[in-house]
C-alpha cells in the first residue's frame, strides 16, 4: 500500500476482556496523520491514548478496524513497520542498571543492526544532543530521573525512526527537564521534513506547544481533531470564570463538581476551579452553587478561554449549564 | 525468508544481549562469589558424607553434580524469568517493536548466562576438588567437551522454553519454580547418580528423569571426569542430549512466537494499556 500518511486508522476498535469485565478501550477511531506532523493524542486516564499507541507500535492487535503505519498494516506487516518506528514511554526506565549510559545506547543500537562505526557515531551525536555527555560513562542505576528520561529519548532516536511515538514523555519530570525534552523533540522534528511524532500527554501546554494537530479522546472515542487554534474555536465567544474557594469537606465537594476543571492545593486548602460559560452573567450562578455547597469563595476572575478550557469542554462534561452537575 | 541483513541484525542483537549480561556481572563481581557459596557448601556436605561412608568415587560425583547445580539454578531462577523481568522494566516492549526475533534475545541471554555461570561453576568445582582432594580421571577431553556442550545446549534450550512460557504468566510462574527446584535436584542426579548402574531408581523413573537435560549431562560428565570413560561408552548420553537439544530449541522458538501472538491479541505483553 502506498504510504500517503504516516499513520492512518479506519474504524479502529480494541476491547479488553477478562472474567469479570469488558472494557472498550477504543471505539471506531478514524484518524489520519500526515508525514512530518507532530500529532497529539490528548485525553484523561483511560481515554485510550496508550492503547492506540500500543496498536500503532505493533505491541497490541486491534479487535476491529484497520491501522496503517507508513502504509503498512499493523496486523499483517509488523515486520515492515518495526525498523521505521520507535517508542519512548515516560515513566518507564528501560535499560540495564549495571552498565553505563553509553553501553545502554550501544545495546539498543544493536537491536536495529547498526554496525560498529555507525553506532558509535550516532551514540556520540545523541549524547551531545540530549545533554548526556557528562554521565555517558555513569551506570544507569546512578542516574537521576531526568537523565534517565533523556537517555530514554536518545534510545528512541537511535534507529533514526520515521515515526516516533512519545507516550507521556515528560511525566514525572521537573519543569526544567520537561522543557528540555520538549525542545529536543522540536529540534528533532525540524531536522528532517519526513519525521513524524505521535505524542500522548496529559499536559495541555505541552500539546499546545509541540503539536501541529491534536485529537482529543475520551472513553476510547475521538471527540475532536484539529489544530490547537481550530479547537480553541470550540469555545470562541465564551468566557471563563476562574474561581478560588475553600470547603469544609473538600473530597465530597470535588466529587460533586465533576463538570468543572479543578485542582486542590492541600497545603493551603484552596480549590481552584475553571468553568467555561456562555456569558459572564452565569458566573453568579456558579458562585451561588459553590456557596450552597458550603464553599467560601476567595476570588472570581474572568479570563479568556485557553486550550485547557477546550479540553475541559470536551472531556470534563461540557459547560456549567449543560453539565451533569446542574 | 531470512536475508543476510536480517541474520546479521539478529546475531548483533544476540551478541549485545550476551555482552550486557557478562558486563553486568563483571561490574558487580562480588555476586559471583556470593552465588557460589551455597552450592559449594551443599557439595562439600554431600561429598564429605560419601567420603565418610567410604566412597571416594561418589564424593567426586557430588562435586560434579554441585558444579552443574549452578547451571540449573541459573536456568531456573534467572533465565526462565528473564523476559518477565524485561517486561517489568519496560525492555520487553522495546524488544518486540525492534526488527529482531525475540529468539536472538533469548540466545544472547543464554550465552551470557553460560559464560557467567561457567565462572561460578569453575569456582565451585576447583574449590571443592582442592579441599576434598578428589582424584580426576579424564581419558577423553573431547568426550568431556562434547557432553558439556550438549548438556548446556539442551539445558538452556529448556531455559528458553521456560522463558517463553513465563513471559506472559510472570509472577504466578515463580511458584512453579519453587515446585520444580528440589525435585529436579533429586531426579537429575545432583546428589547421586539417578540413571545407570549406580541409580537407586526403578527403570520408569530413570526414563522420566532422562527427559531432564541435566540428568544425562551430569551422568556423562561424571563418567568422563571421574570414571575416565571415553566417547564409545557415551553414545547413549550424546544421543539423548542431542535429541533434547533438537526438540527443546525449536519448541522454545515456536512457543515464543505463540506467546507473542497471544500477548498481542490479549494485551498481556505490556504493563500499561490505557
Amino acid at each position: 500500500m502506498p504510504a500517503s500518511y504516516a499513520v492512518e486508522t479506519i474504524g479502529l476498535g480494541r476491547v479488553f476482556r477478562n472474567r469479570h469485565s469488558v472494557v472498550r478501550a477504543l471505539e471506531n477511531v478514524s484518524l489520519r496523520v500526515m508525514r512530518g506532523e507532530v500529532f497529539g493524542l490528548l485525553g484523561p486516564n483511560g481515554a485510550g491514548k496508550t492503547t492506540l499507541v500500543k496498536i500503532l507500535t505493533t505491541l497490541l492487535l486491534p479487535s476491529s478496524g484497520k491501522a496503517y503505519v507508513l502504509g503498512y498494516d499493523v496486523e499483517k506487516e509488523a515486520n515492515h513497520i518495526r525498523p521505521m518506528i520507535n517508542l519512548v514511554s515516560g515513566g518507564d526506565t528501560p535499560g540495564y542498571g549495571l552498565i553505563t549510559s553509553r553501553e545502554n545506547l550501544w545495546f539498543y543500537s544493536q537491536l536495529y543492526g547498526l554496525d560498529g562505526r555507525t553506532a558509535k557515531q550516532r551514540i556520540e551525536e545523541l549524547l551531545d544532543a540530549v545533554g548526556l555527555r557528562e554521565v555517558a560513562d555513569e551506570k544507569l542505576r546512578n542516574l537521576s530521573t531526568g537523565y534517565r528520561q533523556r537517555l530514554n529519548l536518545a534510545r528512541g532516536l537511535i534507529n533514526e525512526p520515521k515515526v516516533l511515538f512519545l507516550d507521556e514523555p515528560t511525566i514525572g519530570l521537573d519543569v526544567v527537564s520537561a522543557r528540555r525534552i520538549r525542545r529536543l523533540v522540536k529540534e528533532w522534528v525540524k531536522g528532517d521534513g519526513g519525521r513524524t511524532v505521535i505524542l500522548t500527554s496529559h499536559y495541555m501546554a505541552e500539546v499546545e506547544e509541540l503539536c501541529d494537530r491534536v485529537a482529543v479522546l475520551n472513553h476510547g472515542r475521538v471527540l475532536a481533531v484539529g489544530t490547537p487554534e481550530e479547537l480553541k474555536m470550540l469555545v470562541s465567544g465564551k468566557t471563563v470564570a476562574a474561581v478560588e474557594a475553600k470547603f469544609d469537606r473538600v473530597e465530597e465537594v470535588l466529587d460533586r463538581l465533576d463538570a468543572v476543571y479543578k485542582s486542590y492545593d492541600p497545603a493551603t486548602g484552596v480549590v481552584r476551579m475553571r468553568i467555561v460559560l456562555d456569558d459572564w452573567s452565569k458566573a453568579a450562578d456558579f458562585v451561588e452553587k459553590v456557596t450552597s455547597m458550603g464553599g467560601k469563595v476567595l476570588s472570581v476572575v474572568r479570563s479568556m478561554p485557553s486550550f485547557e478550557d477546550v479540553y475541559v469542554k470536551l472531556v470534563g462534561g461540557g459547560d456549567y449549564e449543560t453539565g451533569p452537575d446542574t | 525468508m531470512i536475508t543476510r541483513q536480517v541474520l546479521i541484525r539478529n546475531l548483533r542483537a544476540a551478541y549485545a544481549r550476551a555482552y550486557v549480561r557478562v558486563r553486568s556481572q563483571f561490574n558487580e563481581p562480588e555476586w559471583v562469589v556470593a552465588e557460589a557459596v551455597i552450592p559449594l557448601l551443599i557439595v562439600l556436605a554431600a561429598a564429605t558424607l560419601y567420603r565418610v561412608s567410604g566412597s571416594g568415587q561418589l564424593a567426586g560425583f557430588a562435586v560434579v553434580g554441585g558444579a552443574m547445580m549452578a547451571f540449573w539454578d541459573n536456568v531456573l531462577w534467572l533465565m526462565a524469568s528473564q523476559l518477565y523481568w524485561e517486561k517489568e522494566s519496560g525492555n520487553l516492549d522495546l524488544f518486540i517493536i525492534a526488527p529482531i526475533s525475540r529468539m536472538s534475545i533469548l540466545l544472547g541471554m543464554s550465552l551470557g548466562s553460560i559464560i557467567n555461570t561457567s565462572i561460578r561453576a569453575a569456582i565451585i568445582l576447583l574449590t571443592a576438588l582442592t579441599i576434598l582432594k578428589i582424584q580426576l580421571n579424564v581419558a577423553d577431553p573431547f568426550a568431556l567437551f562434547l557432553v558439556f556442550a550438549l548438556t548446556l545446549t539442551a539445558l538452556y534450550g529448556l531455559g528458553m522454553l521456560m522463558s517463553s512460557l513465563y513471559m506472559l504468566y510472570g509472577r504466578g510462574a515463580f511458584n512453579l519454580n519453587d515446585v520444580l527446584s528440589e525435585p529436579i535436584y533429586l531426579l537429575s542426579g545432583l546428589y547421586f547418580p539417578t540413571v545407570g548402574r549406580y541409580s537407586p531408581f526403578p527403570t520408569i523413573l530413570q526414563v522420566l528423569a532422562s527427559l531432564i537435560p541435566l540428568t544425562f549431562g551430569i551422568d556423562g560428565l561424571r563418567r568422563t571426569i571421574i570414571l575416565g570413560e571415553t566417547l564409545e561408552s557415551l553414545t547413549l548420553h550424546i544421543a539423548v542430549l542431542s535429541a533434547l537439544s533438537i526438540v527443546l530449541i525449536p519448541l522454545a522458538w515456536r512457543t515464543l512466537n505463540y506467546m507473542e501472538k497471544l500477548g498481542r491479541r490479549e494485551g498481556r505483553l505490556s504493563l500499561r494499556w490505557m
